[in-house]
């Protein structure tokens, strides 16, 4: 076992640097702040105990947010999962038109929500987000369009989303 | 919606402060796999509830370990072959080998990524356009070093259900008597509503498709038979008064569709009988406060009842015709894994079957139906991180190990524990970590399979089969 002294430094370097970014990408996923923390934890428990040795900051954002989504995707095909009633109430937006874009992300099927996240929102590349989320980049380009045509979302001129 | 709104909520969502300090606190803890709060619970408690993790009370049935199963470490390990230095084909490729004299694998080269995958004991590629159209579909099946084409079908269906309209193309196969089928599992561009489709074991002519609406608390389903010859949809339930169970959150058949258990979070478990067309819950039809139902076989049902503190369970089977009800386990301790010294039972999801581990690492594995437990000698567990799966008719159980310093699965070691055979065989692999394992399960009744691609640029994928 890995001394504390090691693992308290590491965590708060890490979680400083990624924590809200596994969060958000969790909240996408599951809608629920508590399971989005406990997803968090989890997350940052196996970059403790048994993340590989990244080359570099950006390497271990990738490797965090790809193991947020399994994590994510594992608990929504889950027995439990389906079985539980909600047990928050607690929204995490108030009342408002924010809350109501949020809802209209949560409502989106799990299989876009990861690669219109990672894409719009983190900024990822679709070759990226295919990497990321283990898919091919025809995949990912076919959730994106589908993803954003449930959501109408609209681009932005200019902006340079690869699909 | 713009992107820029889309940031702009994203950005306010936040972890509580105290998430960190709570993370904090479990680094102090002593365990290395210690779990999240609130996901241990649930974790604890699903094991139970779906699949059921009992652990067994082991001095319920002594007198039934009659059997034994024999470990047998292989002295040879794998060399796992390793990605393909060159492009050689543009077409799926297979090689063969036989590993220690025993373990039978084929070795699938995949090029490219283009939508392969396998289910019901054959390979498939689903060819899309930039935009997910289906262009192509192929089956193959993967018999000694050849993969043989299969006659792809197509069967168009239409079907309505709660407002929504479900419209698709199935492609399926027919092989060694079973149909592997595959259908996109969208409504058009409705948001929230998939379309499912599952073979039925001994059919060849029709499968089930499970159409759903909403998603994770308003997630509901219905499920339809559609005939593969002619396109046309069948209602199951109608008739049965399966209303009462209404929403139904899932759906699991006998083989023959005579009758289905119907769940329903907030009302729990519904015998459905579609032949006396009626839809009954178990607590009234058993008499126990039901925590989870399965099917073991058409004739018998398996009923879980949670102990009072939560962390034991009573499993019966119940006979529909007769009405008996047998319990076969008292007061079965659920391993949880945060424990100190974990010891228990965790049902095996899919079978009536069951594990059972002492704080010593022993393995046993139950029958959920006769109450029987089966040691397995020369063999312990030092840590509960392995994975074992039954195939579908929980005649075998697959058991794989993992390297955690690998980037992917890492499968370290891969063995198949055969209850016919009473044997529990182990292969140990090496290699494993120069390809980017991402998938582990039954192939068909006999082959595991492990899916992998290339690291790196992912441009070729692989499927491992073995039969030990």
């Amino acid at each position: 076992m890995k001394d504390n002294d090691v693992l308290i430094p590491r965590f708060e370097t890490a979680y400083s640097a990624y924590g809200a970014t596994v969060y958000r990408l969790a909240m996408v996923y599951l809608g629920r702040p508590a399971d989005a923390e406990d997803v968090t934890q989890e997350v940052f428990l196996k970059l403790l105990y048994k993340a590989p040795a990244f080359a570099d900051g950006e390497h271990e954002k990738r490797w965090l947010l790809r193991v947020t989504a399994n994590l994510c995707r594992d608990q929504l095909k889950g027995f439990w999962r389906r079985r539980t009633v909600a047990l928050d109430q607690d929204h995490p937006l108030p009342e408002g038109p924010d809350r109501t874009l949020l809802e209209a992300i949560l409502a989106l099927p799990e299989t876009y929500k990861g690669p219109i996240h990672l894409h719009y929102y983190e900024g990822y590349s679709v070759a990226e987000v295919a990497e990321i989320l283990k898919l091919s980049q025809s995949a990912v380009k076919m959730r994106l369009k589908r993803g954003r045509d449930l959501l109408k979302l609209e681009l932005d001129a200019g902006w340079e989303g690869s699909i | 919606m713009n992107i820029q709104d889309y940031r702009n909520v994203m950005d306010q969502l936040k972890p509580a402060p105290s998430l960190e300090a709570r993370i904090k606190e479990q680094l102090g803890q002593s365990s290395r796999r210690s779990h999240p709060r609130r996901l241990a619970g649930k974790i604890a408690v699903a094991v139970l509830a779906a699949a059921c993790t009992f652990m067994a009370a082991m001095a319920v049935s002594p007198q039934l370990r009659a059997a034994v199963l024999t470990f047998f470490q292989l002295e040879e390990t794998e060399q796992v072959p390793p990605p393909a230095s060159a492009p050689v084909s543009s077409d799926p490729s297979v090689t063969q080998d036989l590993i220690a004299q025993q373990v039978e694998a084929q070795y699938i080269r995949l090029p490219g990524l283009s939508g392969y995958d396998y289910g019901n004991g054959v390979l498939f590629q689903a060819q899309r356009d930039d935009y997910g159209a289906i262009l192509d579909f192929r089956y193959w099946a993967a018999e000694g070093d050849t993969l043989v084409p299969l006659e792809t079908h197509t069967t168009d269906f239409t079907t309505t259900w709660d407002g929504i309209t479900y419209t698709d193309t199935v492609y399926w196969c027919v092989y060694d008597g079973a149909i592997s089928c595959y259908c996109n599992g969208r409504a058009g561009m409705a948001a929230d509503a998939d379309c499912v489709i599952s073979s039925l074991p001994g059919s060849t002519d029709s499968v089930i498709l499970r159409l759903s609406q909403g998603s994770q608390m308003d997630y509901r389903q219905y499920p339809v038979l559609l005939d593969l010859t002619t396109g046309e949809v069948t209602d199951l339930l109608g008739g049965t008064g399966w209303e009462k169970a209404a929403p139904v959150r899932e759906v699991q058949w006998a083989d023959d569709l005579s009758a289905a258990i119907l769940s329903n979070d907030r009302m729990g478990w519904f015998y459905c009988d579609r032949t006396a067309k009626t839809t009954t819950h178990l607590d009234e039809l058993t008499g126990l406060e039901v925590f989870s139902a399965y099917f073991a076989n058409n004739t018998l049902i398996l009923l879980t009842q949670s102990g009072p503190e939560g962390d034991c369970y009573d499993i019966w089977t119940w006979q529909p015709d007769s009405g008996v009800l047998t319990q076969t386990f008292s007061q079965l301790h659920i391993y949880r894994e945060r424990d100190d010294n974990p010891y228990g039972f965790q049902f095996l999801f899919g079978s009536a079957l069951g594990l059972y581990i002492t704080p010593e690492g022993k393995l046993s594995v139950l029958d959920l139906c006769t109450g029987q437990e089966t040691p397995v000698e020369g063999f312990s567990l030092t840590q509960w991180d392995s994975t074992f799966l039954p195939n579908p008719s929980g005649s075998k159980i697959l058991f794989a190990d993992y390297d955690y310093a690998a980037d992917s699965l890492g499968i370290a070691r891969l063995g198949v524990i055969d209850l016919t055979r009473g044997t529990f065989t182990v292969l140990d692999r090496e290699g494993y970590d120069a390809l980017d394992e991402g998938n582990l399960s039954w192939f068909d009744e006999d082959r595991v399979a492990i899916r992998s691609s290339q690291k790196d640029d992912y441009t070729e994928c692989y499927l491992y089969l073995y039969q030990f």
